[in-house]
């Protein structure tokens, strides 16, 4: 056990010996001062002292490291004042030759020691170096100065530096410049004087930008982003030009430019890139007009097809308007669009094109509550269920703690996993308060002795059945896989050539069996006929003919004549199999479809296939209702159609037991020799009916 | 205090008990799984004895039930099972599937009408006590079977149309398809027909039906045209000369396997693996038959057999006489075999067990086929058919000209191809039983004149028996 203790402890002195950087160092200086300021100034003696250790062990110090360095010396002097004064000052000008102690709040023979250290030790260079191409002999600046290898100070013009006395090796670097490097002795309390020249190696090519901020490409490279405001000697001609200082860019040169010639690329976002060829004949400073950058926009509308449908608009969480919104200003990129409708979120990556206006039809999304999973004694899966609830794309899922007693009033478990599988009028008090499209809970049930199952309920305020899957743990993916089939595409539109076909054995090519008279083929072909081919590809079954492009005209070779087809898109029944998509999920889907959808069609189709979802669920009177809503109408001459409706018509009626009403829906239907079932391929709505008539 | 009491006597609580049959009920899966089946039933059977109250007792029975169907064959013990479910635990889960199961076994072993009839009203009242279980799809399947079985068309294509609309996805979805395109044919709709069968296609194209309703559809396509037309098939194995010895009888199976009878013995035409065939003695066959199923049947001097050896029928009795002359059989959907024996000289009737129910009355008959619960027969003077219904009373015949028959058969469809003057000339006719073709074989450059027996395959084709020229034709 001991030993243990002892292996923890050692861990935890190397994880801190490890951490031990400028912040730690900092914050020790901190403590240190603070004791150096408090009646136990001495006992901060040792302090500073490790911390210089600390300091001087370092290969490298930064600017934080340097000053902390700095005033540790000074303090150390202070402390130990008289005797060990000078010991720590004669370091401290080491360290920084040009620092003034002058200023400070220290006692003037303290003071005064150091100054004294400093005549001793340090003495004054003067440097100025020019350009030896330059006739006029100006001084150049923002060279940069070393002494020995350390970074010294930029040279500004004729420029003063304080150094230790004693003999070092200068140089002297600037861009576009060959460096300038010479032996020199400083003497203490002197001045020494160096005037230079350098020769320029390369061009310097500099530009300022109208407005700030804009990115520069040297050949396809990046070269950094112009920054600040124009420099004040630019101001006047800056001016001429109509462009205030404050709105061109601070100088920015494009160093090491060999002769040649070169494309330089200007960007901003919002601005129209530009683009300047340039050709360098000669080794020289090249200063250009300023870059003005020509504003670009791109614009967009937001709108839904549920014209008086009222919702917010944001552009990347920035609030544009409500909708309807129209040829709104932006520049061109990638945007998040979100639209919030009063029944639900509308999320959108949009690139908005220079110029161009993007048109939006925003459908809100409908909305998941997800209770998460119960435990009572039964640990769940270790899955991540949140995680598989929130990657939803098509739903917006807020996850809520069945205790929030603010927002539930009712536990979510009791009302989801009651015994009747039906929603109580508790569960709609609950969708008063939490307005969700659809309710999800999971619990963890022991079915069985030795096997543990997850129930999961899926409830829709839009009908009066709760559906629960019992999935057991070792399948737990089966829940994912649910999960994803509520999220994917739903297949509500199917394309449609206009006739039914079959294979007959030995016969190449599909035979025809029936062409519609509103179809794509009325008057192309006639019963018989045999489809040989689809687009120059042989067709020997009639399900390929299935997978044709509605609205995209198609080749098809009829008795070998080739003949243009534009197959038509038409609504499609969904199928209704809640093993492996939930009822519950496709209607809360259906219905914003219904409602948002931008293509009429898919609007159509998702009211029909809502309305048959709920037939399918036993909720036949919300069915009926649109099944016979006087303003829901399919007036087409071919698959669904009319005659669909009235056929769903009369099974609400025969549920209902109402047999002379059904009698009557299903004679209407009748009257739809064209109207189908399932899709446009289905069997004949009017013989189906007559079937039924025939039941009843 | 109850439990200080159960503790006290050894007795166990009722979740005690629901979980020792669980238990047990787990180890009964496992070892079912494992094929390990004497474990497996001894298991389930101590649930059923031992925790009868348990809600895993339906549950072992079931499994009992379905042990003995599936793994054993035999439906006799399994009914017993399945109605022991009915009776004891009519409100169980498991009470839908032991009716589905149930009717199932009363359609496949139905003797006669009343046995079809009494499984439809075992799977109506499925329907009607039990809702949102996972049997319903099976039960409108095997509704709209019997539907088509009694020809009670209506009702057939009814519960298809049920199955169809409310389970598109069942496994039985694409043979309802294809029933219903056969009940469509059979009430003279032909083109409803083959919209059905395409939309089968068309909606399960991976399905083995979407396969078999190729076949059908040629037979329809024939059927729809003008005229009928066939063409030699020369690439068919046995269209060459001498290829047999004298053969005599020509058979096919439901999945295309062509059996021939010669003086040799039998020979197969097909693509596909040979079946393994036991016969001891080769002159003892003198024909095929063709089970319910679909499967081929060696008819012998006396008995009938799987092409493996295994009996259908033996031992047959009329009278106390063993019957050992027996020249042509056949079995209907009923799984009543009809036998011409040439002491008998009669057509007689048995049931599945082999218990002779009765002769027709047709003496000295020359030859006889069945087309599901029906029986056709050719009297002494080969100049007509006559047809029983599955009462076994004679409901009509069919002369149209016809004479000297030799043989005749049918399509899937009941079209009816018969092999006449003296096997010089071969007549179709269609399911209204109208003339639909006469091929004259000794006129028609055909590359046999006289044909000795004749068959039809699922695709209508029709398999000729050359005697004289030792070869089968094919014509499609």
């Amino acid at each position: 056990m001991i030993w243990l203790f002892f292996f923890i402890l050692a861990q935890q002195d190397e994880i801190v010996s490890e951490n031990l950087d400028t912040v730690s160092v900092s914050m020790d200086f901190e403590r240190s001062v603070s004791k150096y300021n408090s009646i136990d100034r001495d006992d901060s003696r040792p302090m500073f002292e490790d911390i210089v250790a600390t300091l001087e062990a370092k290969p490298a110090l930064g600017d934080e490291d340097q000053f902390i360095l700095r005033e540790s010396l000074k303090f150390l002097g202070v402390i130990t004042y008289p005797a060990e004064t000078r010991r720590y000052f004669e370091k401290l000008v080491r360290v920084d030759p040009g620092y003034n102690m002058g200023a400070q709040k220290l006692s003037p023979k303290i003071v005064k020691i150091f100054d004294d250290l400093k005549l001793e030790m340090v003495g004054q260079l003067r440097v100025g170096i020019s350009d030896a191409t330059e006739k006029s002999g100006l001084l150049l600046t923002d060279a940069t100065l070393k002494i020995d290898g350390k970074f010294i100070g930029l040279l500004q013009g004729d420029t003063t530096f304080e150094v230790l006395a004693g003999a070092h090796k200068l140089e002297i670097t600037k861009p576009n410049f060959d460096p300038y490097v010479k032996d020199i002795v400083v003497q203490a309390n002197k001045t020494t004087t160096i005037n230079g020249v350098v020769y320029r190696n390369s061009s310097e090519l500099v530009f300022m930008t109208v407005p700030t901020g804009v990115k520069i490409f040297f050949d396809g490279v990046g070269q950094g982003t112009t920054q600040g405001s124009a420099p004040i000697t630019y101001s006047d001609s800056l001016m001429r030009s109509g462009i205030t200082p404050s709105q061109a860019s601070d100088l920015f040169a494009v160093n090491g430019v060999a002769p040649g010639k070169y494309q330089l690329r200007f960007e901003k976002p919002c601005f129209k890139t530009k683009l300047i060829e340039v050709e360098v004949t000669q080794n020289e400073r090249r200063t250009y007009q300023p870059v003005t950058m020509e504003p670009v926009y791109s614009f967009i509308d937001v709108a839904t097809a549920a014209g008086d449908a009222a919702g917010i608009v944001y552009l990347n969480d920035e609030r544009i308007g409500s909708l309807p919104i129209k040829a709104f200003q932006t520049c061109p990129g990638e945007f998040t669009l979100k639209v919030q409708f009063t029944d639900g979120q509308f999320i959108k990556h949009v690139v908005l094109e220079e110029g161009q206006t993007t048109r939006v039809s925003a459908e809100p999304l409908p909305s998941i509550v997800w209770f998460g999973v119960k435990e009572e004694g039964v640990q769940a899966p270790d899955e991540n269920i949140d995680r598989w609830l929130k990657d939803l794309k098509s739903w917006n899922v807020s996850l809520v703690d069945p205790n929030n007693t603010r927002l539930v009033q009712h536990d979510p478990f009791d009302l989801l996993f009651n015994e009747s599988r039906t929603a109580s009028d508790s569960a709609l008090s609950l969708d008063r308060s939490l307005n969700a499209d659809l309710y999800v809970a999971a619990r963890v049930v022991r079915r069985n002795v030795v096997i543990r199952y997850l129930e999961v309920a899926f409830w829709t305020p839009l009908s009066k059945k709760i559906r629960v899957y019992s999935i057991d743990f070792r399948e737990i993916e089966k829940f994912k896989e649910l999960m994803n089939s509520i999220d994917g595409p739903l297949p509500l539109t199917h394309s449609w050539i206009g006739a039914r076909t079959a294979k007959v054995l030995a016969v190449n090519g599909v035979k025809v069996l029936e062409v519609s008279p509103s179809g794509p083929l009325a008057g192309l072909a006639v019963n018989g006929d045999l489809i040989t081919s689809i687009d120059g590809k042989l067709i020997n079954h009639p399900a390929q003919l299935m997978s044709l492009v509605a609205g995209k005209a198609t080749n098809v070779e009829i008795n070998g004549t080739s003949v243009s087809v534009v197959p038509l898109e038409t609504i499609a029944e969904l199928p209704y199999d809640p093993a492996s998509l939930c009822p519950q999920a496709v209607v809360a889907r259906l219905e914003k479809l219904g409602k948002y959808a931008s293509s009429p069609l898919i609007k159509q189709s998702a009211t029909f296939n809502r309305a048959r979802y709920q037939f399918f669920l036993g909720d036949f009177k919300q069915a009926f209702d649109t099944f016979s809503d006087a303003k829901f109408r399919l007036d087409y001459d071919y698959g669904i159609n009319q005659g669909s409706l009235y056929f769903y018509q009369g099974l609400c009626f025969r549920r209902l037991d109402l047999n002379a009403e059904a009698r009557n829906a299903f004679g209407e239907a009748s009257k739809y020799p064209e109207g189908t079932l399932f899709d446009a391929y289905g069997p004949k709505v009017a013989f189906w009916a007559e079937a039924q008539i025939q039941q009843l | 205090m109850l439990w200080i009491i159960s503790f006290a006597f050894g007795l166990a609580f009722p979740q005690d008990l629901d979980d020792q049959a669980e238990r047990l009920f787990t180890n009964a899966s496992t070892f079912m799984a494992a094929g390990k089946y004497n474990e497996a039933l001894a298991d389930l059977q101590k649930i059923v004895d031992s925790y009868p109250k348990s809600p895993w007792a339906d549950k072992a029975l079931l499994d009992i039930g379905g042990y003995y169907l599936q793994v054993k064959n035999d439906a006799v013990t399994a009914l017993l099972y399945f109605t022991r479910i009915q009776d004891q635990y009519a409100t169980s889960e498991s009470a839908p599937a032991a009716y589905y199961w149930k009717s199932y076994i009363l359609e496949k072993t139905a003797p006669n009408r009343q046995g079809l009839e009494s499984a439809v009203a075992d799977l109506m009242r499925m329907l009607n006590l039990y809702r949102d279980h996972d049997w319903e799809d099976g039960a409108l399947y095997l509704l709209s079977r019997l539907g088509m079985r009694l020809r009670d068309y209506g009702q057939s294509l009814n519960h298809a149309q049920r199955l169809e609309f409310s389970y598109p996805n069942s496994r039985f979805a694409p043979a309802a398809l294809l029933q219903s395109g056969l009940v469509a044919y059979l009430t003279g709709r032909s083109e409803e027909a083959e919209v059905t069968l395409g939309r089968l296609q068309t909606r399960y194209p991976e399905s083995r039906e979407s396969q078999v309703a190729e076949g059908y559809l040629k037979v329809l396509d024939r059927f729809s045209g003008h005229e009928l037309v066939y063409q030699l098939d020369r690439n068919f194995p046995g269209a060459v000369p001498k290829k047999y010895k004298n053969p005599n009888a020509v058979g096919v199976a439901i999945d295309g396997l062509v059996g021939v009878l010669d003086a040799n013995g039998v020979h197969f035409a097909s693509t596909g693996t040979p079946p393994i065939v036991r016969v001891n003695d080769v002159r003892e066959l003198k024909g095929f038959s063709v089970h319910p199923d679909g499967e081929l049947l060696f008819v012998a001097e006396n008995r009938v057999t799987f092409l493996d050896g295994r009996p259908a029928f033996s031992g047959l009795m009329v009278n106390g006489e063993l019957i050992d002359r027996i020249v042509r059989a056949d079995v209907d959907h009923y799984m009543r075999l009809y036998v011409l024996d040439d002491d008998l000289r009669d057509v007689a009737v048995f049931d599945r067990t082999g218990n002779f129910k009765k002769t027709l009355q047709v003496p000295k008959a020359l030859t006889l086929k069945c087309f599901y619960d029906s029986v056709w027969v050719v009297p002494q003077d080969g100049n007509s058919i006559i047809e029983f219904g599955p009462n076994l009373e004679r409901v009509g015949s069919l002369s149209s000209g016809l004479v000297n028959i030799e043989d005749f058969a049918f399509d899937p469809f009941g079209n009816l191809y018969v092999l006449y003057d003296k096997g010089y000339r071969v007549g179709i006719f269609d399911q209204q039983r109208n003339v639909r073709a006469q091929l004259n074989i000794k006129n028609g450059g055909y590359p046999l004149k006289q044909a000795e027996a004749i068959a039809v395959d699922q695709t209508g084709a029709i398999y000729l028996v050359d005697r004289r020229g030792g070869s089968v034709f094919r014509f499609q």
